[in-house]
């Protein structure tokens, strides 16, 4: 008879269905459409496994990042495309019209559509406060956390909070129409 | 006392703990550090709320999106390479642990500990060939003794004459692995001492630097003789045959006495804390190998993260280490059981081999 086998989650298992769920959720806070951050997310498991980065401590602070970078890199291609569609004015203007109005967060507020509004505002920040955001509000890293994923000194991360939530804040409002 | 700087005044809104007694006092008492900390925590109450989504996903589904990801990728690969892959597995488990540079650091950790168990240690390519530089040994010292061991076929009988074991043999065997003969291979045991010379190490290129705790200590790595048991299609030598024999899976199964190695002048903790001191060790592998808690009797065994997958399982009455390819097609066991070291590696499914090594008479 033949022996059956344990069925035990193999480390990487492990490290997926405790990391997808937030590497998402952290994708999802740059990019607002939860599809596109599956996407993304899946893209980072595939590079991870791909680059045979060791299952570790490290490894979750390792996608995490990871998910920032490839969700605003696909902001940046997103942004490309309005851009190169910009330049076939004449007939890509509807396009880019279209494409402005998505991005653009009083629109989008207009529309109702309070999470684009808000994902088109954190877009709009600097690189290192839209990280710090994405991670903190996203992934729900605690002060070392965050210290540790962007090697910063623990004692630095409430300022670098601060200003990333007061940028937001003055975004939305210089966003919003009155 | 100073203002509370921006970091204290953000801490004060959800880690407040962060502030010592002296900033609390302050924070009680200073009218600017409240109203400059309730403006912070504004917007943080802002971005918290503008934040908030429902990030409910299946990760289940997640998970079996991606590994359909992974098998089309791994279906675009040449049907023949799933057997070289198995038998890398095969190899680096059985035959190649003792031989390679590698293998000397497994007989190092061997030597001081005798281990009952095996744990794996995930590493990237990158990281394995950095091991392997950095537990080269030749590097930092010489080596004495036999390397060279021919290896002879002889009846089961024999063996256990000439070994002093109790040979044991598969008795449930997958269809596709008939024995190939009934006679067993016999490797001789060999004794190999290392010396430890600071000079060489100097001398290198890159200059490595052994303690002088560690100048002139030897390591005297003792193997004793292996059994090994090949199973698979046989070649009639024709090239057609040859062709059959290489499409056909193999088996097979390897039965040692735990390797032992005897130091004189330096402590295990001594040899590893130089080898992980090495810079090619990645932080990530170096936390991997001091996280073993009980490392006197763990054998750490390095695998490809990207290529492999390592298991616990439940064989032979004992826990073992199962390493499969990413495939599917191709895996090894190993397992350690009085004082026996036992792999089967071949191009099979885990629960196949699983089933070969519970049937041990």
């Amino acid at each position: 008879m033949l022996a059956r086998l344990p069925v035990l989650p193999t480390p990487f298992e492990r490290l997926f269905a405790a990391e997808y769920p937030r590497v998402v959720a952290i994708a999802r806070r740059i990019l607002g459409e939860r599809g596109e951050a599956e996407d993304v997310a899946q893209e980072v498991f595939a590079r991870f496994v791909a680059q045979g980065v060791a299952i570790s401590a490290a490894a979750p602070g390792w996608l995490q990042l990871t998910a920032v970078r490839r969700a605003l890199n696909s902001v940046r291609s997103r942004k490309r495309r309005i851009e190169r569609e910009h330049d076939f004015a004449d007939r890509g203007r509807p396009l880019l019209l279209a494409a402005q109005r998505d991005a653009d967060p009083s629109v989008a507020i207009l529309r109702g559509e309070s999470a684009a509004a808000v994902s088109a505002a954190v877009r709009r920040l600097r690189d290192r406060d839209t990280t710090i955001l994405a991670l903190r509000y996203g992934g729900g890293l605690s002060y070392t956390e965050l210290a540790h994923t962007l090697n910063v000194p623990v004692a630095h991360i409430g300022t670098l909070l601060a200003r990333a939530e007061r940028a937001l804040r003055l975004e939305m409002t210089r966003a919003t129409p009155r | 006392m100073l203002h509370l700087d921006d970091n204290q005044l953000r801490c004060v809104h959800d880690q407040p703990e962060a502030l010592d007694a002296l900033g609390r006092a302050h924070f009680a008492e200073c009218e600017d550090c409240g109203a400059r900390a309730s403006s912070f925590a504004a917007d943080a109450v802002f971005a918290t709320e503008i934040l908030r989504m429902d990030d409910r996903v299946d990760a289940a589904a997640a998970y079996a999106r991606f590994t359909a990801r992974t098998t089309r990728t791994h279906a675009s690969r040449p049907r023949w390479l799933g057997l070289p892959v198995g038998l890398g597995a095969a190899a680096m488990l059985a035959l190649g642990l003792f031989a390679t540079p590698l293998g000397t650091y497994a007989s190092n950790m061997l030597s001081i500990f005798r281990p009952t168990e095996f744990t794996p240690i995930n590493v990237s390519s990158s990281d394995l060939k950095s091991i392997q530089q950095a537990t080269s040994l030749n590097a930092y010292g010489s080596f004495r003794g036999t390397t060279e061991r021919k290896r002879t076929e002889v009846t089961k009988e024999q063996a256990e004459k000439m070994t002093g074991y109790t040979i044991r043999i598969p008795q449930n065997l997958p269809d596709t692995a008939g024995p190939r003969s009934k006679l067993v291979f016999l490797q001789p045991g060999a004794t190999l001492t290392f010396t430890f010379d600071s000079k060489k190490a100097r001398s290198l290129k890159a200059p490595v630097l052994v303690p002088k705790r560690l100048d002139g200590a030897r390591v005297e790595i003792v193997s004793h003789p292996s059994i090994s048991r090949f199973y698979g299609y046989q070649s009639d030598g024709s090239t057609a045959g040859r062709k059959a024999a290489r499409a056909r899976p193999k088996l097979t199964f390897v039965q040692m006495a735990i390797p032992e190695v005897r130091t004189k002048g330096a402590s295990l903790a001594e040899l590893e804390s130089f080898v992980l001191s090495q810079p090619q060790i990645s932080p990530e592998v170096k936390a991997q190998f001091e996280a073993i808690s009980d490392p006197s009797h763990t054998l750490p065994v390095p695998v490809q993260i990207d290529k492999r997958t390592a298991t616990a399982v439940s064989v032979d009455g004992v826990s073992g280490l199962a390493i499969g390819d990413n495939t599917g097609v191709g895996a090894g066991i190993m397992w350690q059981k009085n004082g026996m070291l036992y792999v089967v590696a071949g191009g099979y499914k885990l629960d196949e081999l699983v089933a070969v090594a519970n049937s041990l008479r």
